[in-house]
């Protein structure tokens, strides 16, 4: 039993990675949502903005506004070209883009230098969240989203993949230290590690996601499906959460 | 006959979480319709355990065991050999120092004179990336060796690549996230080199399951990969 009320994907994305393994249309992606009963996703550009294609964003805004409710854009920005990717951002949020991805691995920047502090100010500021790529990768370490917690303790932070399994661990721990932290399910593959995240975190704080393309929709339901929890809290997990965090007007509205 | 070529008798994901013995690996391998699987050790110390469990669940259940170079002459491990199909899950902790084959010389010679495969856990950071690999795999061309987790998120692409240039290597899916990274490999690999697993109870067959489901391959493909190349390369 998937639990009652929403279904919200907070970790999606569209367009062509640079070489074209990965691709993703919104028709694609709307296609998934219908098969696996997910009702809105948060969707973000497949490439750094700037970078190979400058109208990454543009695309985005266009497909989303085909889907208005369903497709939520979130600005991917490389914090390595300064001033144009703080206006960008601001120009986004404008837009009505509602939060920022932030790549560590594709920028080559960890997300608390002093470098990047400046773009999640913006995002700070904005009272947007911010969902920031962890995982297997020198860069991509839970404790050094901490360190961007602690850095700006009003910054609302999704730690995307809680991880992976590698480091999920410790980064339900970071997360049990700093309350403005969320962490989001894809990629790590445990159902079991929902519950322990969920035991120590309440059940406010962790968002489904699956990172389609990169993963698929339908297994990451599954990873929440066969998780022993009850259904209030799988329904928290699965939407409630994200339609408090994004301030969504949703089906069967939150709790 | 669906078979997870890749699950633990015991094991939990964090502290004192843990799922142990029959009972909860065959409520999981049912919800993903799995009817065998193959047991495989963590621990050289669990070669026991393995005996008596494919002593009482055989039909159900085959095993590899986990064997340290520094044990494979022991009588534990010489008495093993006869009734496992194989050998794994090994971690590769060979230092940088060291060759992993110089390492692991002892147990690669015992898979090659018992025909026996070799699961290797992939993925990490470290000595269990699969392109640190490939040196063992070229100088044990008639040892079969099974990637677990086809390199994970980290090390997909490698795997891939030491298995096409290493005909005696297959992957193993548990890990392999990536639906279109899966089709890439059946694509230029073949379906007949790929083993769905799970890891369980570290994940969950069902889930790994659907992983493979929603990767959009042929049915043919599919049922290579979902049971019958773990029935040829385990010789179950």
């Amino acid at each position: 039993m998937d639990g009652r009320g929403p279904v919200v994907d907070f970790h999606t994305y569209l367009g062509r990675t640079a070489y074209g393994d990965h691709a993703q249309t919104a028709e694609q992606l709307i296609g998934s949502m219908e098969d696996c009963r997910i009702d809105a996703a948060v969707v973000a550009p497949l490439l750094d903005v700037p970078g190979p294609d400058g109208e990454a964003h543009e695309r985005l805004l266009e497909a989303t506004s085909a889907y208005p409710g369903r497709l939520i854009p979130f600005a991917r920005l490389d914090p390595r070209y300064g001033e144009a990717a703080l206006r960008e951002l601001e120009a986004r949020l404008d837009d009505g883009f509602k939060g920022l991805l932030f790549n560590p691995v594709t920028t080559c920047s960890l997300c608390y230098h002093r470098g990047v502090l400046p773009l999640m100010s913006i995002a700070e500021k904005a009272d947007v969240p911010v969902l920031i790529i962890t995982g297997n990768h020198y860069v991509g370490l839970p404790e050094q989203v901490g360190f961007l917690a602690s850095a700006l303790p009003d910054l609302k932070i999704v730690v995307g993949h809680m991880g992976t399994a590698a480091h999920a661990v410790r980064a339900v721990a970071v997360a049990e230290q700093h309350d403005q932290v969320y962490l989001e399910t894809s990629l790590q593959q445990s159902p079991y590690r929902l519950q322990l995240a969920i035991s120590r975190l309440g059940v406010e704080r962790v968002l489904f996601g699956s990172a389609a393309p990169y993963s698929h929709q339908r297994p990451e339901r599954t990873k929440v499906e066969v998780a022993d929890l009850t259904s209030e809290q799988k329904s928290h997990l699965l939407g409630w959460n994200a339609a408090r965090l994004l301030d969504l007007d949703v089906k069967g509205g939150t709790p | 006959m669906i078979i997870d070529a890749h699950v633990h008798w015991k094991g939990g994901v964090y502290p004192g979480d843990e799922r142990v013995g029959a009972d909860d690996l065959f409520e999981a391998l049912e919800s993903a319709d799995v009817s065998k699987a193959v047991v495989v050790g963590l621990d050289p110390h669990d070669a026991e355990t393995l005996r008596a469990v494919t002593e009482e669940h055989g039909t159900r259940l085959a095993a590899l065991i986990d064997v340290a170079p520094s044990d494979v002459d022991s009588h534990a491990v010489q008495t093993a050999v006869q009734y496992v199909d194989g050998f794994g899950e090994t971690y590769i902790r060979c230092g940088s120092s060291q060759l992993p084959r110089e390492y692991f010389r002892p147990v690669l010679d015992l898979a090659r004179s018992t025909s026996r495969p070799i699961l290797l856990h992939t993925g990490d950071f470290s000595y269990t990336a699969p392109a640190m690999m490939a040196d063992m795999v070229r100088n044990y061309p008639d040892v079969v060796f099974v990637l677990g987790h086809s390199g994970s998120l980290a090390f997909v692409r490698d795997a891939i690549e030491v298995a096409k240039a290493f005909p005696n290597t297959y992957l193993e899916t548990s890990g392999m996230t990536s639906p279109v990274m899966l089709r890439r490999a059946v694509d230029e690999l073949g379906a007949e080199r790929i083993l769905f697993g799970s890891d369980y109870p570290f994940w969950h067959p069902a889930v790994e399951r659907a992983r493979v489901d929603s990767a959009g391959l042929d049915p043919a493909a599919s049922m290579l990969i979902l049971g019958e190349n773990a029935q040829r390369v385990f010789g179950l």
